[in-house]
C-alpha cells in the first residue's frame, strides 16, 4: 500500500526525515512510533503529496507520488497533524464543504454519507454550534468523520487520538478495528507507545528522522528468557529453584528460563502450587529503548574536542 | 530570480525542476509582455524629410493632447489657468472641424473644463464651477489659455511672425503611431530666451502633431505638447455641440470671458507705441490695457492692471522673483523660468505686467522704459 | 470548488461586516453633506460631491470616489492575503489539498471568490448610496415639481439619460472590479508565499502605496503608465461625454498583465510549495 525508498527531506541544514525505507502491506495496523519532532509529520505529509522530499521515492497504493498523487488520494482517509476545520461553521457544514471540494462525492448521498460518517464517531448527535465551540475531542472526532466520508482504502492518521479521552482513545480504538476488518489498511502515527502496542500488528519507530525498526509487533516481542510466575508459596519456590530467581514482588517471581512448560513441571514435581506461568516477552518499550539513541527533546551539551 | 528561490531556498526537493520551469514560463510571459512597449518604441520611423508645415487650418482632426511645461511659475491669483499649463501636465481631448467649429476640453481628475466654438459663440463649460458660459463677440484681448496649448494651435502661433528665423530638419519620431518628420525653427533674434522650436507634423496632412521649445542654455525642452491619439476625420455635430443651458447649472453671457477682458473693457489706457525699441504691434482699435510688442518669438505683452489687483500681483511677483532697477518711485519685480519670463513694475499711478519669452536683459529696458513713458 | 469558495464567503460574517463598513462611509459624507450643505471645492475633495447636493442621482459615483481609493482596496487585500495564508494557519488547506483539491483550482477558485466579494461589495454600495443620494439630497425636479426621472450632469456638461447612467454605472463597476483584480493578484501571490494572512496583506498594500506615491511623482514617469494604481480613477471617464475610452483601455490591459503575470507566479510558486505549518 505505501513503500518508499531512501525518502529524506531537508529543511535547509536540518534533516527530517532520513533515507527512509516504509513498507505498509495491505490489511496491514501499521503503527508509526516515535517522539514528537522524529519525523512522523513530515513523513505522513509526504505521503499526501503536501510536502516534496528533498531526495527518495513513494509509491502508495502502487502509484508514485507526488507525481500522480491526485489519482490516490481519493481512496485515502486522512489526519494530519491534528484536525483542520472552518471555526465559523458547524461540523455537519465543515463535512459539507470538504465533501464538496474534492472530485466525487455525489451530491445526493452527501447528508446521508455525513450522517453516517458523524455516526460512526460518535458525533450523531451533533447540532448546529459552529466548530470553534466544540472541544479538543470533538474537533478530533470530526477530522476522523471527515477522513471517513467517503470509504477509503487506506487511512493515514497522524496522532489520531490527540485530545480524546480515555474512553475515546477506546473508542476510536474500536472504530479503527472495524474498518481494518472491512478491509482498510490503517497507518497510524503516535507518540504513545501504549496506543501502538494496543491496536497494531506492525510497528515502525522513528528516531531523529531514521526508521530504526520497522517490523511485525510479533515478532518484535521475542521471549526474553525468563519466566513470569504467581505462587502461594514464594519462600518454598526461592529455594528450589536456587539463584534463578531475579525478581520477587510478593508472590510474583522472575525466573530465568527458557519454557514455561518445563518450569512448570518442575514446579508441581517439586510439590509447589503455581497459580500462574508465562513466558516474559520484550515489551515494544523495550524494543523502542533499545533502537533508539536518545530522547528527542533533550538537548546535550557538546563537549568541545 | 529571487522570487524563484523563495521556498526553493529550503533546499532542493523532487519537484524543484518542476517549479523552476514554471517560474521560467511566469518570467518569459512578464518579460514579453513588458517587450511590448519597448518594442513598439524601438519600431524604426520611416518618413520622408518636410519641408513645409502646412498652415491650413481647413484639416479637421480629432485626438488627444498632452502638454508638459517646466516653467515652474508661481500661482497667481486669477491666473492660476494661465500658470497651470505652463508648470504642469495638461491633458486635453480636442475635437476640430474647421476654424469657426471646435472643442477642446481639458481633463482633471474627476472634472472637466470645457471649450466650445460654434459658428454663433463660444462657450465655455466648466464642471467644477457648474457653469456654463456663453462669450459672444471677438475677445480682442485675452489671456492665454489651455486650449492654445494644442500642437496645431501652439505652432500656428509659434510660426505666425518668424521671418528670417532658421528652420532646418529634424529626424523623423513616432507621435500618437504617426511617423512624423521633424523641423527645427532657430531664432534669429538675439533677445528671445528660446533657443529652438522642434516641430514633428504629420507628413500627409501637414498638421503639427508636436512641438517642442527649449530655451536657451537649456539641453531639455521645457515646454513639450504631442498628441497621444490623433485621428484625421471630422468630427460628428454631436460632440461639438455645448451643453444646452438649463435649470440646475449656472448661465451666463459675456463679451469679457476672463480677467484680461475685464480689465480691458473697464480700463482702457494707453500704452507707449514703442517700449526698448520694440514697436506695438497688435492693432486692437482704440485704446487697449494690453499691448503685443516685437515679434515671433521675441514678443511680449504688456498689460495695465488696475489698482488692487495690480498691487497682488505685484506683491506675489516680488515675492517670488527678484527686484529689478527702476527710476526713482517706480518699484519692478522679475521672475524668471529661463523661457517665459514675468515682469511686473508698480509705480504710484499704475501696475503693468510685462510677460514673454524674452530675455531678462530686455524686461529690464521694458521696466524703465514703462517707468519713464509713466513720468 | 468555486461554489465551496463562494459558499465560505457569504457564510463568514466579516464579508457582511466589511460591505457594511463600505456601505457606512459614502453613508456618513451624505449626511454630513445633507445638514450642513457645504460643498468641497470644485476641484479638491472627492469626485463628484460638489456636483451630488444639485441631484442626489449621482450619489453612486461619489461613493465610488470615496471608497475607491483606500478602503476597497484595503478590503480586497486583507481578503486576497487571507485566502491562502489564512487557509495555512487554520490548518484547513492540507485537507483541502488532500480531498483532493487541485492547487490550481484552489488559486483559480479564491480569485473568483474576491470578484465576487468585489461585485457584491460594489453592488451594496451603489444600491445604498442611490438611496441615501435620492433620500438626502432628492432628484432634479422638473418645473412643475413633478419629481423626474433623475438626470444626470456629466463632467462634460451634457446631461445623460436613465439608461445611460445606468450604463455608465454598469461600466464602472465592472471597470472597479477589474482593478481590484489587480489587486487581488498582488495579495493573492503574497498569500502563498508567507503562511501569515496579515503579512500577505501588508505585502500588497505596501506595494500599493508604493505605486500611489510614484503616481504623484514627477521623477518617476517614466514607469508611471506601468504602475499598478496609475488608471484606478479611469472610471470617471465614463462620466464625461463622449466616454473617453483611452485610460479605461490602459488601465484594463495594465490590471490584465498584472493579473496574468501575478497568478502565473502565485501558481509557480504554490504548486511546488511544501504545506507544513
Amino acid at each position: 500500500m505505501i513503500r518508499t525508498k531512501d525518502l529524506t527531506k531537508r529543511y535547509g541544514r536540518t534533516t527530517a526525515v532520513d533515507g527512509v525505507d516504509l513498507e505498509v502491506r495491505e490489511g496491514d495496523r501499521y503503527g508509526l512510533l516515535g517522539p514528537n519532532g522524529s519525523g512522523k509529520t513530515t513523513l505522513v505529509r509526504m505521503l499526501l503529496g503536501l510536502v516534496f522530499a528533498t531526495r527518495g521515492e513513494i509509491e502508495v497504493l502502487g502509484r508514485p507520488v507526488p507525481r500522480r498523487v491526485r489519482e490516490v488520494l481519493p481512496s485515502i482517509g486522512a489526519l494530519v497533524e491534528g484536525p483542520g476545520a472552518y471555526p465559523n461553521l458547524s461540523g455537519r457544514t465543515n463535512l459539507a464543504v470538504f465533501d464538496a471540494a474534492g472530485p466525487g462525492g455525489r451530491r445526493r448521498d452527501r447528508r446521508a454519507r455525513i450522517d453516517q460518517a458523524l455516526e460512526r464517531v460518535g458525533l450523531g448527535g451533533i447540532d448546529r454550534r459552529p466548530v470553534k465551540a466544540y472541544s479538543l475531542g470533538m474537533r478530533q472526532r470530526l477530522g476522523l468523520a471527515a477522513a471517513l466520508l467517503r470509504p477509503p482504502r487506506l487511512l493515514i492518521l497522524d496522532e489520531p487520538t490527540n485530545g480524546l479521552d480515555p474512553r475515546g482513545i477506546r473508542e476510536v480504538r474500536d472504530l479503527l478495528a472495524e474498518l481494518n476488518r472491512d478491509g482498510v489498511t490503517v497507518f497510524l502515527s503516535s507518540h504513545l507507545l501504549s496506543e501502538i502496542d494496543a491496536f497494531c500488528s506492525r510497528v515502525g519507530v522513528m528516531d531523529r528522522g531514521r526508521l530504526v525498526v520497522q517490523d511485525d509487533l510479533d515478532d518484535l516481542r521475542v521471549p526474553t528468557g525468563r519466566v513470569t510466575l504467581g505462587t502461594p508459596t514464594p519462600e518454598r519456590a526461592v529455594a528450589l529453584l536456587d539463584g534463578r530467581v531475579e525478581h520477587r514482588a510478593g508472590e510474583i517471581l522472575t525466573v530465568r528460563h527458557d519454557d514455561p512448560g518445563a518450569l512448570n513441571a518442575e514446579l508441581v514435581a517439586a510439590g509447589v502450587t503455581v497459580t500462574a506461568i508465562a513466558a516474559e516477552r520484550r515489551t515494544l518499550e523495550e524494543v523502542v529503548l533499545a533502537a533508539t539513541t536518545g530522547s528527542s527533546d533533550r538537548v546535550e551539551r557538546v563537549e568541545a574536542a | 530570480m529571487t522570487v524563484a528561490l523563495l521556498h526553493v531556498g529550503t533546499g532542493r526537493t523532487v519537484v524543484t525542476a518542476q517549479g523552476l520551469r514554471r517560474w521560467a514560463l511566469v518570467l518569459g510571459v512578464a518579460l514579453l509582455l513588458a517587450a511590448i512597449p519597448v518594442a513598439i518604441n524601438l519600431w524604426p520611423v520611416h518618413a520622408k524629410a518636410l519641408d513645409r508645415i502646412s498652415f491650413s487650418s481647413s484639416q479637421p482632426y480629432s485626438g488627444y493632447v498632452q502638454s508638459a511645461g517646466l516653467l515652474g511659475l508661481p500661482a497667481l491669483p486669477n491666473l492660476t489657468q494661465v500658470t497651470a499649463p505652463l508648470s504642469g501636465t495638461t491633458e486635453m481631448r480636442t475635437w476640430y472641424a474647421s476654424p469657426r467649429s471646435w472643442r477642446v476640453d481639458v481633463l482633471g481628475e474627476g472634472t472637466e473644463r470645457d471649450l466650445y466654438q460654434t459658428p454663433e459663440a463660444q462657450y465655455s463649460w466648466d464642471f467644477g464651477d457648474n457653469q456654463l458660459i456663453r462669450i459672444e463677440g471677438d475677445q480682442p484681448v485675452r489671456l492665454p489659455r489651455a486650449a492654445d496649448l494644442t500642437p496645431p494651435e501652439l505652432v500656428r502661433w509659434l510660426l505666425s511672425a518668424a521671418e528670417g528665423d532658421k528652420v532646418t530638419g529634424l529626424a523623423a519620431k513616432r507621435v500618437a503611431g504617426v511617423d512624423a518628420p521633424g523641423l527645427r525653427l532657430t531664432p534669429a533674434s538675439p533677445d528671445t530666451t528660446v533657443a529652438h522650436v522642434d516641430i514633428w507634423a504629420d507628413p500627409r496632412h501637414g498638421l503639427p502633431l508636436q512641438a517642442e521649445i527649449t530655451a536657451k542654455g537649456g539641453t531639455r525642452p521645457v515646454f513639450v505638447t504631442r498628441f497621444l491619439e490623433i485621428h484625421f476625420a471630422a468630427p460628428g455635430a454631436a460632440v461639438l455641440t455645448p451643453p444646452a443651458p438649463r435649470a440646475g447649472i449656472g448661465y451666463t453671457v459675456t463679451e469679457a470671458p476672463d480677467i484680461l477682458g475685464v480689465i480691458n473693457r473697464r480700463r482702457p489706457v494707453s500704452l507707449p507705441s514703442s517700449l526698448a525699441g520694440y514697436p506695438r504691434r497688435d492693432a486692437v482699435r482704440g485704446l487697449s490695457a494690453a499691448g503685443v510688442y516685437g515679434t515671433g518669438l521675441s514678443s511680449f505683452v504688456v498689460t495695465a492692471l488696475p489698482g488692487r489687483f495690480g498691487a497682488a500681483a505685484f506683491g506675489q511677483i516680488s515675492t517670488y522673483g527678484q527686484d529689478v532697477p527702476a527710476p526713482s518711485g517706480s518699484q519692478a519685480a522679475l521672475i524668471a523660468t529661463g523661457l517665459l519670463n514675468l515682469l511686473v513694475v508698480r509705480d504710484p499711478g499704475r501696475t503693468y505686467l510685462v510677460a514673454g519669452p524674452v530675455a531678462p536683459t530686455l524686461l529690464e529696458r521694458v521696466a524703465t522704459a514703462l517707468a519713464e513713458a509713466q513720468t | 470548488m468555486i461554489r465551496v469558495e463562494l459558499a465560505k464567503l457569504f457564510r463568514r460574517p466579516r464579508t457582511y461586516v466589511i460591505a457594511g463598513l463600505l456601505c457606512a462611509l459614502p453613508l456618513i459624507v451624505a449626511i454630513f453633506l445633507a445638514t450642513t450643505r457645504i460643498p468641497p471645492p470644485p476641484g479638491q475633495g472627492g469626485a463628484f460631491l460638489s456636483a451630488v447636493l444639485s441631484n442626489g442621482a449621482l450619489y453612486p459615483a461619489a461613493a465610488m470616489a470615496l471608497v475607491l481609493p483606500v478602503f476597497l482596496p484595503v478590503s480586497v487585500a486583507v481578503l486576497a492575503g487571507d485566502a491562502v495564508a489564512g487557509e495555512a494557519s487554520a490548518g484547513t488547506l492540507r485537507y483541502l489539498l488532500v480531498r483532493p483539491v487541485g492547487r490550481s483550482r484552489l488559486l483559480v477558485a479564491k480569485l473568483i471568490s474576491l470578484v465576487v466579494f468585489v461585485l457584491f461589495a460594489i453592488s451594496a454600495v451603489l444600491v445604498t448610496s442611490y438611496l441615501t443620494g435620492i433620500t438626502l439630497f432628492g432628484a432634479s425636479t422638473s418645473s412643475a415639481g413633478v419629481a423626474l426621472p433623475p438626470d444626470v450632469t456629466s463632467l462634460s456638461g451634457v446631461t445623460i439619460s436613465p439608461a445611460g447612467l445606468v450604463l455608465r454605472l454598469l461600466g464602472t463597476v465592472a471597470y472597479i472590479v477589474i482593478s481590484m483584480v489587480g489587486v487581488a493578484a498582488i495579495a493573492l501571490f503574497l498569500s502563498t508565499v508567507t503562511d501569515s494572512a496579515l503579512g500577505a496583506a501588508m505585502g500588497a498594500l505596501a506595494v500599493l502605496v508604493t505605486s500611489q506615491v510614484l503616481v504623484t511623482l514627477d521623477a518617476a514617469q517614466a514607469i508611471r503608465p506601468y504602475l499598478p494604481t496609475r488608471y484606478w480613477l479611469a472610471w470617471i471617464d465614463f462620466f464625461r461625454e463622449p466616454v473617453l475610452w483611452r485610460d479605461i483601455e490602459r488601465g484594463a490591459g495594465i490590471q490584465l498583465v498584472y493579473l496574468v503575470v501575478l497568478l502565473g507566479a502565485a501558481w509557480a510558486n504554490f504548486l511546488t510549495k511544501d504545506v507544513a505549518n
